[in-house]
């Protein structure tokens, strides 16, 4: 059966949507094969939500509802993972090998948002993301002024973390 | 370091992974043809389990109850009144369990992460609640046996073990079920019943709805 014009479109929205996937996934799962699961319960879910899209928002509001809905889920789960695969054997999203090197700075940067709580990490990856406070605010459900907030707190972390790396 | 840094650093990234990334669509395809919902979504064969289990029990004790009713004399009122308890707090078990995991299922994704979050792992926590049932059923297995012979044969010292061991079980399962709650999360003797791995996402659920709800009063 020909693909229909919903599942192409659900195709590009992906192929556009790629990165943030795969940020979102790996900042919350380091894992490999768990992140492949992630990545998989991720696109699932979108596909899911598709067809109920409310174009009130942006495709991006809405990728990152899911997508961050998904990963904290998915990381709050029982821990003892291991060997539980989805039973689909390839990665939806495939990293070619130059995305590992990503430089020693990138790499601190990624490990103090992993270190971060659950919450917290959301509104930093958003924050890298330049959404405004109030695409953040519309995607958590906080308002501007405690995204605000917020988001200063975790910077001030970032920034104490990365002093005490450097001196 | 500074903020443009940070950010500069994340654009990098993201050029990088803009060159490297690359989509897989018969993957996709599968998962838009429903090919992996099953693989994607597997329901812990232990709760399934679990279900089948505590719905074969109900049905078993049932079954013992109307061959015991069919033939009821005065001594029969104890297995009766015990295995219609039990059956009661099981059955109630199970319909909360179900119940709450299809509003997991559910859960609209779409909506605002917090939000989300804070629903999901009430429902979590609520499991709590399945445990707290249960636990008010344990007095019945203490009475359930009790027969004529125990009226006509039995010794005081077979009474007094028998109300101890009742008066015991009623007194914990009542103070369990008043104390089984997020409040008490942190006590000892709640990680000592709630310390197996089945539990840890339970209890896992109920930290995470705590910071949830400090995280809004900020």
């Amino acid at each position: 059966m020909p693909p229909s014009k919903e599942d192409n479109a659900f195709l590009l929205v992906i192929e556009q949507h790629k990165g943030i996937i795969y940020k979102i996934a790996n900042s919350y799962c380091k894992n490999t094969e768990d992140r492949k699961d992630l990545i998989q319960e991720i696109v699932y879910q979108l596909w899911r939500s598709f067809g109920g899209y409310n174009d009130q928002y942006k495709y991006s509001t809405w990728l990152y509802r899911i997508a961050l809905n998904v990963a904290i889920s998915f990381y709050r789960k029982d821990s003892k993972r291991a060997g539980r695969t989805s039973g689909l054997t390839a990665d939806i999203i495939i990293a070619a090998e130059e995305e590992e090197d990503t430089g020693p700075q990138l790499k601190l940067l990624q490990r103090f948002i992993s270190e971060l709580p659950e919450l917290d990490r959301a509104i930093m990856i958003l924050y890298l993301e330049e959404k405004s406070y109030r695409e953040i605010a519309e995607i958590l459900g906080l308002t501007e002024t405690n995204i605000a907030t917020k988001i200063n707190r975790i910077k001030n972390k970032l920034k104490r973390k990365f002093s005490t790396i450097h001196n | 370091m500074e903020d443009n840094a940070l950010k500069e650093m994340w654009a990098n990234y993201d050029k990088k992974l803009e060159r490297s990334l690359a989509l897989n669509h018969r993957i996709i395809t599968e998962i838009q043809t429903q090919k992996a919902r099953t693989a994607l979504r597997p329901l812990k064969t232990v709760k399934i389990i679990a279900v089948i289990l505590g719905i074969l029990w109900a049905l078993l004790l049932s079954v013992l109850v109307c061959f015991a009713l069919s033939a009821m004399t005065y001594y029969r009122h104890f297995f009766v009144i015990s295995a219609v308890a039990i059956i009661i707090t099981t059955v109630a078990a199970i319909v909360a369990y179900i119940r709450q995991v299809v509003l997991i299922q559910q859960i609209d994704n779409s909506m605002h992460v917090v939000e989300v979050q804070r629903k999901l792992a009430a429902l979590q926590s609520s499991t709590i609640n399945i445990a707290r049932i249960l636990f008010l059923s344990a007095p019945f297995y203490t009475t359930f046996y009790i027969n004529k012979s125990m009226f006509e044969h039995g010794t005081i010292g077979l009474w007094v073990l028998q109300l101890t061991v009742t008066i015991v079980f009623t007194i914990i399962s009542v103070w369990l079920y008043r104390n089984i709650r997020l409040e008490n999360a942190d006590k000892p003797w709640f990680k000592f019943i709630f310390g197996s791995n089945e539990w840890t996402s339970v209890i896992k659920a109920m930290n995470f709805l705590k910071e949830i709800e400090a995280y809004e009063k900020e």
